[in-house]
């Protein structure tokens, strides 16, 4: 039964057109680590190559398709299908396989955002379907609206910024929200008040001066320049007026959000009305893609939810994003995807950017009960 | 099915300061070292206390047989237990603290970060660095699993770990990294390589510790003999 499965989850991904790729499976772990974050290092396993360089096992395949599309021509449209084993350890008290196929569609370069989204849930949705008997359960989320709306949003400065750097991490975001809030904030050193007097050419010889008299080192990938910048800028911080604890709320809120995908929507649009961003362009793309959605597959919104706070995912998803699982298995999701935009720009460090889109399934999650 | 070991097996540091150290602390309980092979050797037993199979590693290797089970009791340095192992509290019971091999496991960033003293700011300073030089803020250290739980922790996350296996406070000098996670007792090696300590920045407070392993083979005889000589330590098990 397993293999007529796994070729019946091939036929539907490739159903739309792509070409089957072979991927590596051992990958430089400077890049996995740099491009996913330190927080995957405890699930990856490692290896050292003969001239040193130390590679890692992938743990999904999306990486490895980054990699592979690196060396297509600039600006090429390509859909890679691939399939293979993947290995991630398994956390202390968990009994989880270590190694897994995943089959997966990998969508680089220019295309319709919406219609690609929709045609690779469509694709995912119709592969967790394939033993028909189950009931599914899904969960959307959107990497890229909270930074969309801190961005938007009328957030008076210094905080706006402050929030954005930050926008990507839940917890993170949680944090500056606490601090931007607190009235009652450790005041600001003598040296950072005397720099706020200063242009940054002045202010960046204090600190070099400064420096120098502690006899200290400067150096270290940060010279005096930024230390000063981020000095002012944290000194503007601590005598700001704190930030308006309606802000917090409204993001707490938001956040907390887990519901039906037009309540959701609603919700989340009302919270933007609170902090005076107009969210109507975000919304109507969410509308039409859940309208397309439904259309090919009717009824499939009475199991779905948006969940705004969702964690788990890997760094570079930032953008729609979703899970498909039988419902109270959402630990164990049977398929996985999301848009990640900005995957190939961080790969080149800024030299190319392209559009990305993919999904994996984990065909031994799919139960037949047929 | 493990062979059932017949007498209690103790790994002690086979060499050093950490060596000299564990003998006092099981001489002044009454317990004298006898190397087996000379002072070279790497086995050793207790006169008074015959059912000991004492074996000198190093202690690395007395923690990882902890882990495995292969030894029941060890003395080594918390923090290298908890760096090899995130299940070290199912596997290990942690039975006494001995009062040396004291290390802190710091993280330290240049001393010319003037505006960077606790873990909030490294966050922000990691954030500002991965967006201008489009790379994550490297940290040289050996404790990687130490170092990701407590980043973590702090809400640390655009950085990214650099194994350095020794002379790791050079490292920001050498360009390999911008800051370091390490061991320090004084702080005066770090200062000397223009580092200093965040004023949040302590991972652990380690020491030698004397170590039980749960899941090495016990028979009711070796539990006997363990008490026995944990009683005469002035420790309970």
């Amino acid at each position: 039964m397993g293999q007529s499965k796994n070729i019946k989850i091939r036929e539907i991904l490739a159903g739309s057109g792509g070409e089957w790729v072979n991927l590596p499976s051992l990958l430089p772990a400077s890049i996995v680590l740099e491009m996913a974050g330190e927080s995957l290092r405890s699930r990856l396993y490692f290896a050292m190559s003969p001239d040193g360089e130390e590679l890692c096992l992938r743990a999904d395949l999306t990486i490895a398709a980054a990699l592979k599309y690196l060396n297509e021509p600039q600006n090429a449209a390509v859909t890679y299908l691939c399939e293979g084993t993947v290995f991630r350890a398994s956390p202390a008290h968990e009994n989880r396989a270590v190694e897994f196929n995943q089959i997966g569609i990998e969508k680089f370069g220019p295309q319709n955002e919406i219609a690609v989204d929709v045609e690779v849930f469509l694709a995912a949705l119709g592969a967790a379907r394939t033993c028909k008997k189950n009931e599914l359960a899904i969960e959307f989320s959107d990497g890229g609206l909270i930074p969309k709306l801190l961005d938007g949003a009328h957030i008076p400065e210094p905080w706006n910024q402050y929030l954005l750097d930050v926008a990507k991490s839940p917890q993170t975001l949680r944090r500056a929200l606490a601090f931007a809030c607190n009235p009652n904030k450790p005041p600001p050193t003598e040296l950072g008040m005397s720099l706020l007097k200063l242009d940054d050419d002045a202010a960046t010889a204090e600190v070099q001066k400064f420096i120098e008299n502690a006899d200290f080192q400067t150096g270290f990938a940060r010279g005096p320049r930024e230390i000063a910048q981020r000095m002012k800028a944290s000194t503007q911080r601590a005598i700001a007026t704190p930030l308006d604890i309606k802000f917090s709320r409204a993001i707490d809120e938001l956040l907390a959000i887990d519901d039906f995908p037009v309540p959701a929507i609603a919700k989340i649009k009302n919270i933007a009305k609170q902090l005076n961003e107009d969210l109507s362009d975000w919304a109507d793309a969410w509308a039409k893609r859940l309208k397309l959605m439904e259309k090919a597959a009717p009824g499939i919104m009475e199991n779905t939810k948006i969940i705004v706070g969702k964690s788990g995912r890997f760094e570079y998803y930032s953008g729609f994003n979703f899970d498909i699982f039988y419902p109270n298995q959402r630990e164990t999701p049977i398929a996985s995807g999301g848009r990640y935009d900005g995957l190939i720009a961080a790969l080149t460090k800024g030299r190319s950017q392209a559009q990305a889109m993919g999904v994996v399934i984990r065909p031994e999650r799919i139960v037949d009960t047929q | 099915m493990p062979k059932t070991n017949k007498k209690l097996i103790f790994g002690i540091p086979s060499k050093g300061r950490l060596k000299e150290q564990c003998e006092e602390w099981l001489s002044a309980r009454g317990f004298e070292l006898l190397q087996v092979g000379g002072s070279r050797g790497y086995k050793a037993k207790f006169a008074n206390f015959p059912n000991i199979e004492i074996r000198l590693l190093s202690a690395s290797e007395i923690t990882k047989s902890l882990l495995l089970g292969e030894i029941h009791l060890g003395i080594s340095g918390e923090d290298i237990i908890r760096e090899q192992s995130d299940r070290t509290d199912d596997l290990i019971q942690f039975i006494a603290k001995l009062g040396f091999g004291n290390a802190d496991v710091v993280v330290a960033v240049p001393n010319g970060w003037i505006d960077v003293a606790n873990m909030a700011d490294l966050s922000e300073v990691a954030s500002e660095l991965r967006k201008s030089r489009s790379h994550r803020l490297r940290v040289a250290t050996k404790f990687t699993r130490l170092s990701a739980e407590f980043f973590q922790k702090h809400g640390v996350i655009d950085y990214r770990l650099v194994q350095s296996d020794g002379a790791t406070e050079g490292a920001p000098a050498n360009g390999v990294a911008e800051i370091i996670v390490d061991i320090t007792t004084s702080g005066s090696t770090l200062f000397a390589n223009n580092l200093k300590i965040l004023d949040d920045g302590l991972i652990l407070a380690s020491q030698a510790n004397l170590m039980l392993a749960e899941s090495a083979n016990w028979s009711e005889a070796l539990e006997k003999d363990c008490a026995e000589f944990l009683e005469q330590c002035g420790l309970n098990c």
